[in-house]
This record gives structure tokens, sequence and C-alpha cells, in this order.
């Protein structure tokens, strides 16, 4: 069974004249994918992402989360199905800047009312898995960006969600943290299977994803799957 | 885990967290302080009134008239007297014989001048209205049994009569040879008596219509020239902590009285003056609205300062909404953060107020440098007292975390109704 199903999904932000962001789009996401949203800017990666994600409402068309269909939920019921579901990953702004990595980590699990022996060891296992084992007590501001993201990752990753949405994760990273992220984003997606769905218009990112789906004009316009030898 | 990140969260910007505590601070310390100042004043105007005019308790026969005493006597007026002297709430007490007469000056401004005649015991009523103290030319009553009775009169009176006459320079000089005589002093069965008497001194009053008409002389000296029994008019009682105690300590004299079958009219200050307590409650009423709008001028600087950061935080709050933190949480760290920076502000003010008028009041604020010749003119100090009641303490206290609760409501407000798809996109 897939586990993100969209169905004819539409937005259409109604300004000065009306934008279909999205399009009519018609998508299904396997567990354990490495799916990238490619697409000029303006596209509508972002409102797509944020509507599978549970951040925006479709003015049309379904979206299924395993077989919850998120349309049909009210928007407190989202913020517990997007903490309990989804791990998100954004451009920037990813932390909460007066907690340190540990922290902000363990932040999410304590929403979640985790116990705190579950939460210290999950904290400490996953700041490990993303390279930042001695960063621990860090706040955001003494991190350089890419380790804020790794930090975003992990954190994402925390309340054990049905997969991970990000949104040009990378846009702000040289090249170096770029490649680190990346990564470290498919190793957890090799060895732990964890399903990723970003978006990014960096071409060595979408080298590094085993299925590419383009965007134009809120439409899917291709989709395809490819074998990459992924680190 | 969330007070936590609020306390965080109110130090990132530690130059306008610091404004805003150091505005709650002068902002309650300021009112406060006011507050203690103009309390402080109107008590030592109350206790100057209390304490020189009216005493705390007063008793009469329930037929007695200031205007007409006549034979209007408190019954059994000696033996009350002596109960009252006795009762260990009672400070000192002093009885009174009023009689009206009427002052023939016939040196300097002539003129016929309508008195009220008080035969007092100098030495209680000394006690009890300060009357000695109030002595401003000349001296006070001396033991009675003079050939020649002696009295004092207020300033206003001795002016116009000529007891006080102002010299070349401008100088107030007083005559201490004069003899006047006391006309038609009525007496309680309406007949009429004359007495010659010798003004030895001149007091200052308060209340400048006393001045003008009250007239003091021992009780003894007048009753023996005048013939009469030793009856009473009036009882003035100045009691222990009088201001607070004196209307339920009314009640029991009354009933005592009632019980011993006497029906004597017994009056608190406030029955007695109840402007004084009209001005208490009207400071009562102008200090909460001073307080309500200084803490409303506070409050939408808080909020200001809380919603300048909530839009900077735009994104994080969009980010903190996304990953799953719900409104009521995302409610409560923005209402701590507001709350916090008042409760951090608020007991510094508080008690820096009560520092300061604890200090001011040991060595007192000297105004004399200010009005003082109007405020000594009414016999008022010119040193004030600033003085606040605890419970105003808590009144205010309790405000305060009113006002923290309601200003850090709006904000609160403003951050969950951020959408977080539009919050994520925010620049
Ligand atoms: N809040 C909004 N109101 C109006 N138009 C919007 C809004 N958000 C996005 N759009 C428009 O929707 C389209 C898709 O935007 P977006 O999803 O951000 O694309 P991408 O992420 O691929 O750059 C763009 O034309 C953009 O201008
Ligand atoms: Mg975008």
């Amino acid at each position: 069974m897939s586990i993100i199903k969209t169905k004819n999904l539409r937005k259409t932000y109604y300004g000065v004249v009306p934008v279909n962001a999205v399009n009519g789009v018609n998508l299904e996401i396997q567990k354990g994918e490495f799916t990238a949203i490619v697409g000029p800017s303006g596209s509508g990666k972002t409102t797509l992402l944020n509507i599978i994600g549970g951040l925006d409402k479709a003015t049309g068309g379904n979206v299924w989360v395993g077989d919850q269909d998120i349309s049909q939920l009210t928007n407190n019921e989202l913020i517990d199905f997007r903490l309990n579901n989804i791990g998100f990953v954004f451009q920037a702004y990813n932390l909460i800047p007066v907690l340190t990595a540990k922290e902000n980590v363990e932040f999410v699990m304590l929403l979640q009312k985790r116990s705190k022996e579950e939460r210290e060891a999950r904290t400490k296992e996953l700041l490990e898995a993303v390279g930042l084992g001695e960063l621990v007590d860090k706040r955001p501001s003494h991190m350089s960006g890419g380790q804020q993201q790794r930090v975003a990752v992990a954190r994402a990753l925390a309340p054990k969600p049905t997969f991970i949405l990000a949104d040009e994760p990378t846009a702000n990273l040289d090249s170096q943290s770029t490649a680190n992220l990346l990564d470290i984003m498919a190793d957890l997606n090799r060895k732990e299977n964890v399903t990723f769905l970003f978006s990014t218009h960096d071409q060595r990112v979408i080298d590094r994803a085993r299925r590419v789906i383009t965007l134009e004009d809120g439409m899917i316009v291709k989709d395809e799957r490819r074998e990459i030898q992924n680190a | 885990m969330l007070l936590q990140i609020a306390w965080r969260n109110i130090w990132r910007n530690p130059l306008r967290s610091g404004v805003v505590i150091t505005a709650v601070v002068l902002g309650l310390w300021a009112v406060i302080f006011m507050l203690a100042f103009s309390f402080g004043m109107t008590e030592s105007r109350t206790r100057d009134i209390l304490e020189t005019q009216i005493s705390h308790i007063q008793l009469h026969n329930h037929k007695f008239e200031r205007e007409d005493p006549g034979r209007f006597f408190l019954e059994d007026g000696t033996q009350i007297m002596e109960d009252l002297e006795n009762d260990p709430a009672t400070i000192e007490a002093t009885s009174r014989y009023l009689a009206n007469a009427i002052l023939n000056s016939t040196k300097g401004r002539k003129g016929t001048y309508p008195v009220q005649l008080l035969g007092v015991n100098s030495e209680k009523e000394a006690k009890v209205t300060s009357l000695e103290d109030r002595i401003i030319y000349g001296t006070y009553l001396s033991n009675p049994g003079r050939r020649i009775p002696e009295i004092i009169m207020g300033k206003r009176l001795a002016e116009n009569v000529g007891v006080l006459k102002e010299d070349s320079l401008g100088n107030w000089e007083f005559d201490p040879k004069r003899k006047l005589t006391l006309n038609n002093i009525v007496l309680a069965d309406g007949s009429n008596a004359a007495i010659r008497v010798k003004v030895v001194g001149i007091y200052k009053a308060q209340n400048s219509a006393l001045e003008a008409l009250q007239v003091f002389m021992n009780k003894e000296d007048l009753l023996g020239k005048l013939n009469i029994e030793g009856e009473i008019h009036e009882i003035a009682v100045l009691l222990e902590n009088g201001k607070l105690t004196a209307k339920s300590k009314k009640d029991s004299i009354k009933n005592v009285l009632l019980a011993q079958g006497k029906d004597t009219k017994v009056e608190s200050w406030n029955e007695i003056a109840p402007e004084i307590e009209m001005i208490d409650k009207q400071f009562d009423s102008s200090m909460r609205i001073m307080i309500g709008v200084i803490l409303l001028a506070l409050g939408f600087g808080i909020v200001n300062t809380m919603l300048m950061a909530i839009l900077e935080r735009t994104r994080e709050l969009g980010m903190l909404m996304s990953i799953g933190m719900n409104k009521r949480k995302v409610f409560s760290m923005v209402m701590l953060e507001t709350m916090l920076l008042t409760m951090l502000g608020a007991p510094i003010g508080i008690f820096l107020s009560y520092l300061s008028i604890w200090f001011s009041s040991r060595t007192g604020i000297d105004l004399s440098g200010l009005d003082t010749q109007s405020m000594s003119e009414f016999g008022m100090s010119s040193i004030l007292y600033p003085a606040l009641p605890l419970n105003y303490y808590l009144e205010i206290t309790v405000m305060v975390v009113i006002a923290a609760l309601i200003s850090s409501i709006f904000p609160a407000f403003r951050a969950i109704r951020l959408r977080p798809a539009e919050a994520v996109r925010a620049i």
C-alpha cells in the first residue's frame, strides 16, 4: 500500500488573478522511496508539499497518508497528525533558536509525551546518526548551516514519522554541506528504510534521487524512476 | 520545557526585555510612591483634624445643639466622664461646658463679636486637642482661681478684637495685659451674665471659623463666676488607634450607656465630620484610577512589544506549529513570555517602592521649601511622612497580575492565529 496518495489535487490562490498553484496532481509514494520534486520556481513545489504535509488545505481533491484522508481533518486534528506522522525539514528556521541541538530533537518527543529514557536514548542515537554527536549542547547560532540542517533531519526523524517532507532543504547550503546532508538522508533511506519526499532545483540533489517528479504550472509533467548507487 | 523556552525567549532580545522590565519597575515605583505620598498627606491631615479639633468620639445630650447649648447637659455627665477615663482604650478624655456669649471690644477695633465660651479642664483639653501646643502668642491657661479669669482665643478673633495688633513694620504684637468683658453669657436657664476676663494667649486652629469663634477658659473659673452646677455639655475622647477603632468603640459605649438606662448621643469622628471619610474614599477611588491608568499604559507597552516579538518570529512560530506544537502550547508559551516580563519587573518595582517609602517615612520629606506658609497656617506639619497600608500593596499586586494576564492574552492570540503554511513562507 502507498503511504502517500493524492487524487486530482488542486490549489488555487485567489489573488488579483487566480493562480492554480497545484492543478490536478495524482501522485503515489511507496514506503522507502527517495523522491525529488523538481521544477522551476513558482511551479508549485512548496504548495504541493504543504498540502501533503497538512500545513495547507487543498481547494479540491484528496490526500491520503496511509489510509487517512487528511483532507477530512480539522486544523487541530492536523496538528496532532503532523506531530505523529510527518517529519518536516524546511529551507531555514528549522530549529528553536533558544534550545540546544539535543533539546531541539527532544522537544518533539516531549510534545509526544514520550518517556525521559526513550527521549534521551533516541536523541543521542539520532544526533550520532547525522554525525553531530559532539554538538549536542550547542545552540543553532553556534552551528553552521549544514549542521543546523542535519539537526533538523534528526529532529524530523525523532517522532518516528511515516515519512519526511523537505522543502528545498539544501537551498541555503554550500556544495560540501549539500553533499553531506544528502549522504545522511540517503543513508537513512537505505539503512532504515525512511521515506523522503523533498523538493529541489539543485541538479546535484536531483542526481541523488531515485525517483524524480517534475512539476510545471502545478501539473506533473514527468515522473521517472532510476537505479542509482547512493553512497 | 515551555517555561524554559519562554524564559530563554525573553532573553533573546535583552535590550527590549530590559526596557519592558524597567518600564514596569519604574511605573510601579512611581505610582506606589505617589500613592504613599498622597496617602501620607491625607492621613496627616485627618490626624490633625482629629487630634486638634473633633477627637475620635464625642458625647452629647440628644437635644444638644452647638449653636444653642442651653440646658441640654449630659445626663450623669460626671459619672460618664469618670468611666471613660478609666477605660483602657481611652488615651484622654475632656469634658466641656459650653455657653454663647458676646465679646465687646472697647479699645482697638470697636465692635461686638459673638463667641462660644468653652469651660474646660485645661490639662485634659491640652492632651485631647493639643490646645497648649497650638498657642502662638502668650501663654496657655494656668491654674484656675485667679481674680480675673484667664482666657485664650483664636488668632482670627484676636485680630478682630484688636488683642493682636500689627505694628508699623508689619509685625504682629500681642498685648497680654488686655482685659475684656464677656457679655450676654447665656446660661442654662436662659438668663444672662457677664464676666471680666484677661487674654493670656492666642491659639491657632486649622478651622478658621472656629478660630474666630471659640474662647477657652478654665471650667472652674467659669462655673465659679457664674455660680452654676458642674454640668457637662460635651465629652470628647481620644482613643488608642482611634481612627480605626472609633466606630466599634462608639457602639460599645452607646450600649453600655443604654444598659444603664441613659439615652446619650455618642458619635464617632466619621459621623461628626463625614467629609473626612468622604475625602478618604475619594482618595481611595482616585488611587485606583491612577493605578489603573498606569497599568493600562504599561499593558499597552507590553502588548506592543510582544506583538513585535511575535511578528519577528513568524517563521519560527510557523515551524513550531508545523512540527506539531498545538495551539494551546503556543498560546501558553507566548503568554508565559509576557507574564515573565511583567512578573520580573513587578516585584522589583514593588520592593523598591516599599523600600523608598520605608526610608522616607522614617526621616520624612521636608516640604518647607515648597508652600510652607499655607501649610503651617493650618497647623499642618511641613514634614510629610509617606505611608501606605499593606493592603494597598496586596491590591496593587493583584491588579498587576491581572494586568499581566490580560496583556499577555493579545500577543498569544496573535500567535495562534498564524497559519503555518503562510508563516513558514514569511520572509
Ligand atoms: N499565499 C499565496 N498567495 C497567492 N499566490 C501564491 C501564494 N503562495 C504561492 N503562490 C503562487 O503559487 C505558485 C506556486 O508557488 P510555490 O508553491 O511557492 O512554487 P515553488 O515552491 O515551486 O516555487 C506561484 O505562482 C506563487 O506565486
Ligand atoms: Mg518553494
